[in-house]
């Protein structure tokens, strides 16, 4: 019934198959899981020490994520950088002492000093690690601005990577729209009050590309309701940085 | 730990324990085995006729794959080649002694070109690193070798058959074990460690291998003697895919390794002053595991376990950790909350997932007034009592080791650190961990004879 040759045949063809499957498709799948697993433990150390801020992370991925799955400008093997970046941007907070991060009140002049200073921390930790490389070039560069008011470097405009424009702004906005300890007491601002403080800054301080992926992903995900475009959003867009 | 449950751990211990040999018994007993394989080889009749296109053909893939192994640890054992399955082919076409020569050569190709790390040793040592790889690549080719000839030569199964080529591919599976279990058991009489954890560590992944490569081989074997670019061709492409897969797998561990490197970094940046201390309690922890002979996979865990054990401190804020003077209740009880964040942390990692346990409960005490959970006795992990008994020692003589300070402790000596421990063994510690830990400490020259105070000896080697 079964010939001894035509089984062999068969044998050395689904053995070709199965070992091509097990070198390419499935390392690559659990070497993904791995690195997420990690990254989320690395952020969930962070989260402890900053209470206030303990599903930042998450929700900053998350919503980074959608607004980069949206733009044209990022190849999609690289959004997974980008959401690693998103989950360990805060990751140099573990070097900033304990009394500034959890201050009532909004850090000033040495303080202010000194928690900036996590970014560059945080960066230099995760170059350590060669699967994390990218995601660290990402995080060096996520609290400049579009016009180079930001920190640590000043740079501005073109010269800050699309993706570190993505974050930033993903990660502001959800810092905005969330409870914080300095504001203790007042409520947070509303999606819609912090997309208008958005839109108002887009091409100054952020990146107006950047603030229109944020506008769409928010309306997808239904963080803020899906109406007629704002007015001043699209004039905005096409406002040039000063600088 | 009750008193017939520690016996029972004796006793298993005990059996896993063979007679030490010194290196030379080693190499010894080794070629022993080797001489009679390579005699009864040569003399076993050749099963056909084969073209030397062939050999030389599946010669070139043995060495070629022999050059390209996976470094899957540091030391010099510690490459992986998937040469099995040329082997395996070229015994099932042409017999027993040119499959021994082929697997012999590419062995001696991949000794002398690669293991780079040992280089530095002498001719000598170098000679003998080689022999012993000959040696081990004979005992486990031969064996098999012998079992199919003889098994074809008595008419067990006829050569041709599908049938008989998977009866052949499962004796081999089995006699490589076989051969596999016996360098072993060779080994680990000779450095002293239990043959399991020599397993584990050396022949888990050729074993693993195996279970694919010999029936790979034999298929291949039947695919060439139809036609040999076909046969060839299969035979290097899976042989190419395993020794990606196998490097890929090597550097998912990495990963993982590399997070326990990056949450360390966090601990850095967060307290400074636990760095050391954290590496030295790893150092510590893997050494008590050896001697009181923890199971295989407890090991390859313990020293992540003891890096991350305090991985919760970071959530705790600086200035009362760094606190001179008596803490508060409200402030020991923030302090109290680290083992749980620790495992919080740690959890999200899936093969991490006994390292958070271990870490949860590594405050626990035996009497049950630890926390967080108030475990008693054996409820608590064996891998948190050792850690438990290593940070303690730690923390005690701290800045004697390495002039750091602990602020809200002073430092004490290793002899009256090992003292308190002792005193401690039973209700805080565990007695069994002490004692091999007291041990360690001696074999170290930390703590001389003399030194542990007379009653403590009482109460160490009385039970």
């Amino acid at each position: 019934m079964f010939d001894f040759k035509q089984v062999m045949d068969f044998t050395g063809v689904a053995i070709v198959l199965l070992s091509l499957f097990v070198a390419f498709v499935y390392p690559r799948i659990s070497m993904k899981k791995a690195v997420k697993q990690s990254c989320s433990a690395l952020a969930m150390a962070v989260a402890h020490r900053e209470p206030y801020l303990s599903s930042h992370s998450e929700r900053t991925a998350k919503l980074v994520v959608n607004m980069a799955k949206m733009s044209m400008r990022i190849w999609p093997w690289r959004i997974w950088d980008l959401e690693m970046a998103a989950l360990l941007h805060m990751i140099g907070k573990v070097g900033v002492s304990y009394s500034i991060l959890n201050d009532k009140q909004a850090p000033e002049g040495q303080a202010l000093f000194e928690l900036r200073e996590y970014v560059r921390i945080g960066a230099e930790m995760l170059s350590a690690s060669p699967t994390l490389r990218r995601a660290s070039w990402i995080v060096a560069f996520h609290r400049e601005y579009y016009d180079g008011g930001g920190y640590p470097y000043g740079r501005y405009g073109d010269n800050i990577p699309f993706e570190s424009r993505l974050l930033c702004v993903a990660s502001e906005f959800v810092a905005m729209t969330s409870q914080r300890i300095y504001r203790e007491g007042e409520a947070p601002f509303s999606p819609e009050e912090a997309m208008q403080h958005f839109v108002e800054y887009a091409g100054e301080r952020y990146d107006p590309e950047s603030v229109a992926l944020l506008n769409r992903a928010c309306q997808k995900m239904g963080i803020i309701k899906r109406k007629k475009r704002a007015a001043n959003l699209k004039a905005s867009v096409f406002r040039r940085p000063v600088a | 730990m009750s008193e017939a449950e520690l016996e029972d751990e004796i006793f298993i211990a005990k059996l896993f324990q063979l007679p030490r040999l010194s290196g030379k018994q080693y190499a010894f007993y080794l070629s022993l085995c080797a001489v009679p394989i390579i005699l009864a080889c040569s003399f076993l009749p050749t099963l056909h006729a084969v073209s030397i296109k062939e050999i030389l053909c599946f010669f070139v893939l043995a060495v070629v794959i022999g050059l390209f192994p996976v470094k899957i640890s540091d030391d010099e054992r510690g490459y992986l080649s998937a040469s099995l399955p040329a082997t395996m082919a070229i015994l099932y076409m042409a017999g027993a002694f040119y499959s021994i020569a082929i697997g012999t050569v590419s062995v001696v190709v991949q000794s002398l070109f690669f293991c780079k790390a040992a280089r530095s040793k002498s001719f000598s040592q170098e000679f003998q690193r080689i022999l012993f790889a000959v040696c081990r690549e004979i005992v486990s080719v031969g064996v098999i070798a012998i079992f199919y000839n003889c098994a074809v030569v008595d008419g067990l199964f006829t050569q041709r058959s599908w049938l008989g080529a998977i009866a052949l591919s499962v004796g081999a599976l089995a006699t490589h074990f076989l051969g596999a279990l016996l360098i072993t058991s060779l080994e680990s009489s000779s450095q002293g460690i239990r043959w399991d954890i020599v397993w584990f560590e050396n022949f888990r992944w050729t074993d693993k291998g195996a279970l694919l490569m010999c029936p790979l081989g034999f298929v291949a074997g039947a695919l060439a003697e139809q036609n040999l670019a076909y046969g060839i061709g299969m035979l290097s492409i899976v042989l190419i895919a395993a020794q990606r897969g196998f490097a890929l797998h090597k550097q998912k561990q990495d990963v993982y390794r590399e997070a326990v490197d990056l949450l360390a970094g966090l601990m850095l940046e967060a307290h400074p002053y636990t760095h050391g201390h954290i590496h030295r309690v790893a150092a510590w922890a893997k050494k008590i595991g050896r001697k009181i002979g923890l199971n295989a996979h407890s090991m390859s865990r313990l020293e992540e376990a003891a890096i991350l054990h305090d991985i919760g401190k970071v959530a705790i804020d600086d200035r009362i950790l760094n606190k001179i003077g008596r803490l508060s209740d409200g402030e020991w009880s923030l302090i109290k909350r680290h083992p749980e964040i620790g495992a919080d942390i740690v959890e999200k990692m899936s093969c991490f997932e006994d390292v958070s346990r271990w870490i949860k409960h590594h405050h626990e005490r035996i009497d049950g007034m630890g926390y967080p959970l108030g475990l008693k006795g054996t409820d608590i992990p064996i891998e948190s009592r050792i850690i438990s008994v290593v940070d303690a020692f730690d923390a005690m003589v701290d800045s004697k080791i390495e002039g750091q300070r602990r602020v809200y402790c002073r430092s004490i000596p290793p002899r009256e650190a090992c003292n308190e421990l002792i005193r401690c063994s039973g209700t805080q510690f565990d007695a069994d961990i002490v004692r091999a830990f007291v041990e360690i400490l001696k074999e170290e020259g930390l703590l001389n004879l003399e030194a542990v105070s007379q009653e403590a000896e009482i109460i160490l080697f009385a039970a």
